[in-house]
């Protein structure tokens, strides 16, 4: 079983990227798949995290407790959660927003300021976020995350999400290269 | 021998059963009222009652209409759920002050603001019957109740509210009218009241509220003929008579209300 | 069948009770079931249906009522606090005797609580919950695809028997996404209609009422009720059972603490202890005589995990305790009972820790 996590403020889009990492597992991939989020009680702002849990096996307890994947947004969830990281996990962080101890093997990527300068929208963040752990663990294939993200998404952000994925997964591949994330089966 | 004529006949929607209304009591005169008028428009066959709490409870073994009896104050939420379901069907809330004015305040004012096309015929007599004689919002100053026993007051109960102009002051509300049935002159203007709300709903206008100014000898512990004057003299110049919303008569601009 | 799509189970309750043929539905905000009302808002008009949303808990469940009673069950759903509103509603409508759907998406307790998940609404489900001698369907589903499943099951019952069905759930499975596939269609439910208000025309007026002032007549009102009652309670319980017969110990549970449980029964395995799963799937009608059977016949001790501090026990005790011993293992304000909590309960019980 695959065990990732998404975690930020409320209103980074959080949730959404995982709805589409889990509809790229459970629709696309075929795997047993369970999306559960958790967040406080501040629409915007707090802190928000979404867990997507995807197994060749039917899952039943519905929390990620062992997490293969991390994404942290902000500095408060990564302080929070990546105690959950079971150990060789993929920690991934937007370094323009999180800094994170140098033991923790954290995969740094300027996530924020590509959503800004690149694709000139700071709420593409997320599906930034959602390329480059995609691009590098493989957990679902590229074709499966862009289907779902067309899937899930408002047409009216759909181009601007769709570039921002895409620039993602570029980002997310082109690391993997480098740093060889253990090997993740469903 | 003198040809006789019918002059005045039993309406159809009206069962003949002896009342077990008190001596006096207004409920009588205003069920015959409502059945007069869906006899003049002919609905009975698609007309539903709720009824309320309190005595006009048992309103439906008067009518001969389809009831439903809703919980205390609920009558115009349970009305909103039939008429949206079948909006062919003519209701109607029957509700007294302590139904509609204190536990049903939310309720009323929702279906009212929603602007439900339903009718709801408000009976107003400042106090609360079937329980016994208690503290209504619509009881008077000074009035002495069983519990208000030194009348009631400003400083403890506030004033009485004023149903039709709180209803009114909302921009949805289609008719609202206050009527009495003091003397056979109100009475007739409150048949009038009554057909032209039932009329706005039959046209799907919205919603219609008719407030009757109404006695309650027993619990005021007044004679029946005195209480009558007593809503004329004591009630009535609280609680004005008249139309306090007519919107066939007026324009309503939405555009001042929109973010549009 | 559809396809499968990944659902919120929220969402998947509101779209299986458009295809049971939910066209009223009556909601207040309150978290975590926003979705379903979101869901509905949306999606009503798209089938000529009727959404409002109230003013009040009471005022949604007086809607369902009002909408019930022409013949056309409505659906309304609250969590926790909002279900205590409309407990006076969900008396009324099962002595009025007209069909009613109530989903609880339940959230921790008392008073405000939390949004997390909980089952600490056990009892006020299935012990009546308002006042008066009465009970209602309560059916637990533990998956999103059950969350769809069960709400067309709801439906269904609560106009065959004319009661109310209620789907209690929680915060997890109101929430969590999980792939789930929808009937194209359910089968048509023809129950006689002689009792709905349509207008008296061509026969005597109809009341749906549920005061009875005379003497002895509330008595009669209620003994037909409870006869009622004791029909459904033969003939529509739903459980699901895995190896009860061989095993060392019996887990108990429904809804999401169930998930956990199912878990620990393969961590179990690898200890080498057996364990059988048993699951009500309707909380009321409870199991009562399925579990006594089991107890009676296989001896072994049973354990009871639960998101509160043990209220399905109490049942589960009534038709166990007989024959073999109950345990309990409870998570109060929102936790979710682990797989790893469950199988050190259950070697503590066994002697094998």
């Amino acid at each position: 079983m695959i065990q990732a996590r998404f975690a930020g403020s409320g209103g980074q889009g959080i949730q959404f990227a995982g709805s589409v990492l889990a509809e790229a597992a459970a629709v696309y991939e075929g795997h047993n798949t369970v999306q559960v989020s958790s967040f406080g009680p501040e629409a915007r702002g707090g802190s928000t995290k979404c867990d997507v849990l995807i197994s060749s096996r039917t899952i039943y307890y519905p929390r990620a407790r062992s997490l293969d994947v991390f994404l942290a947004m902000n500095q408060k969830s990564s302080d929070r959660y990546y105690a959950d990281l079971k150990e060789h996990g993929c920690f991934v962080i937007d370094s323009g927003s999180v800094s994170a101890a140098a033991e923790l093997d954290a995969i740094g990527f300027p996530i924020t300021q590509v959503a800004l300068e690149e694709i000139k929208n700071v709420i593409t963040a997320s599906m930034i976020g959602l390329g480059i752990v995609v691009g590098l663990t493989k957990i679902v294939s590229d074709e499966a995350v862009i289907k779902a993200l067309m899937d899930r998404t408002p047409p009216r952000v759909a181009e601007i999400n769709r570039q921002a994925l895409e620039r993602g997964l570029k980002m997310g591949s082109r690391a993997r290269r480098s740093v060889r994330p253990h090997v993740l089966h469903a | 021998m003198a040809k006789m004529k019918t002059v005045q006949t039993r309406p159809e929607a009206l069962i003949d059963v002896t009342t077990h209304y008190c001596p006096g009591c207004g409920h009588g005169i205003i069920h015959r009222l409502i059945a007069e008028v869906i006899d003049e428009f002919e609905i009975q066959d698609r007309t539903v009652l709720v009824a309320p709490v309190g005595c006009s409870v048992l309103a439906y073994n008067y009518l001969d209409v389809d009831a439903i009896e809703a919980a205390h104050g609920r009558a115009p939420a349970v009305a909103t759920g039939i008429k949206r379901a079948n909006p062919n069907l003519i209701v109607f809330t029957y509700q007294g002050d302590g139904d509609l004015a204190a536990i049903g305040t939310n309720e009323i004012i929702h279906a009212a603001n929603r602007g439900e096309n339903f009718t709801t015929i408000f009976v107003n007599n400042a106090i609360y019957g079937m329980t016994g004689g208690q503290l209504a919002p619509t009881t008077l100053i000074d009035q002495i109740t069983t519990t208000t026993p030194r009348g009631r007051s400003v400083g403890n109960e506030g004033y009485p509210i004023r149903v039709c102009e709180l209803v009114s002051s909302l921009i949805t509300p289609y008719y609202v009218e206050r009527v009495s049935v003091s003397n056979a002159k109100n009475v007739r203007k409150a048949k009038r009241a009554i057909k032209k709300a039932f009329q706005f709903q039959i046209e799907g206008r919205g919603f219609t509220l008719v407030e009757l100014l109404s006695s309650c000898p027993t619990n005021w512990s007044i004679e029946p003929v005195a209480s009558m004057k007593w809503v004329d003299e004591k009630m009535e110049p609280f609680f004005p008579l008249g139309v306090y919303r007519d919107r066939s008569k007026e324009e309503v601009d939405v555009s001042a209300a929109s973010c549009k | 069948m559809g396809e499968k799509q990944l659902l919120a189970g929220n969402e998947a309750l509101g779209e299986a009770a458009i295809i049971a043929g939910c066209r009223h539905y009556f909601g207040y905000p309150i978290t975590p079931q926003n979705e379903i009302t979101a869901y509905m808002a949306r999606r009503l008009p798209e089938v000529d249906g009727v959404f409002i949303q109230s003013e009040s808990e009471i005022a949604a469940i007086n809607m369902v009522l009002g909408a019930g009673a022409t013949g056309h069950t409505a659906m309304t759903s609250s969590s926790s606090p909002g279900i205590s509103l409309k407990q006076e509603g969900i008396s009324y409508i099962t002595g009025d005797e007209v069909p009613a759907v109530v989903v609880n998406v339940s959230r921790g307790g008392p008073g405000l609580g939390n949004i997390a998940p909980s089952q600490s609404d056990y009892f006020q489900a299935t012990k009546g919950g308002g006042h008066g001698d009465y009970n209602i369907f309560v059916l637990a589903p533990h998956t999103v695809q059950e969350m769809a499943d069960l709400t067309i099951t709801a439906f269904d019952l609560a106009e065959k028997w004319r009661m109310v069905s209620m789907i209690l759930a929680d915060g997890v499975l109101g929430q969590m996404m999980e792939p789930c596939t929808f009937p194209d269609s359910v089968p048509e439910r023809n129950y006689p209609k002689d009792w709905i208000l349509d207008g008296k025309k061509g026969r005597e007026k109809r009341l749906i009422c549920s005061l009875y002032l005379v003497e002895g007549v509330l008595e009669k009102h209620n003994e037909k009720l409870q006869k009622k009652f004791k029909k459904a309670e033969k003939e529509e319980i739903r459980f699901e059972e895995k190896d009860v017969e061989g095993s060392d110990i019996l887990l108990v549970g429904y809804g999401t603490s169930f998930r956990g449980q199912i878990e620990a029964k393969r961590q179990l395995g690898e200890f080498g202890v057996k364990a059988g799963l048993f699951r009500p799937i309707t909380l009321w009608p409870f199991p009562y005589d399925r579990l006594s059977e089991i107890a009676e016949k296989t001896k072994m001790p049973a354990l009871v995990v639960e998101m509160n501090a043990g209220q399905m026990l109490e049942d589960v005790r009534m038709a166990y305790e007989r024959f073999a011993p109950v345990h309990f293992y409870g998570r109060l304000g929102g936790g979710i009972p682990t797989p790893e909590a469950v199988t050190a309960e259950v070697k503590k019980i066994l002697g094998k820790g």
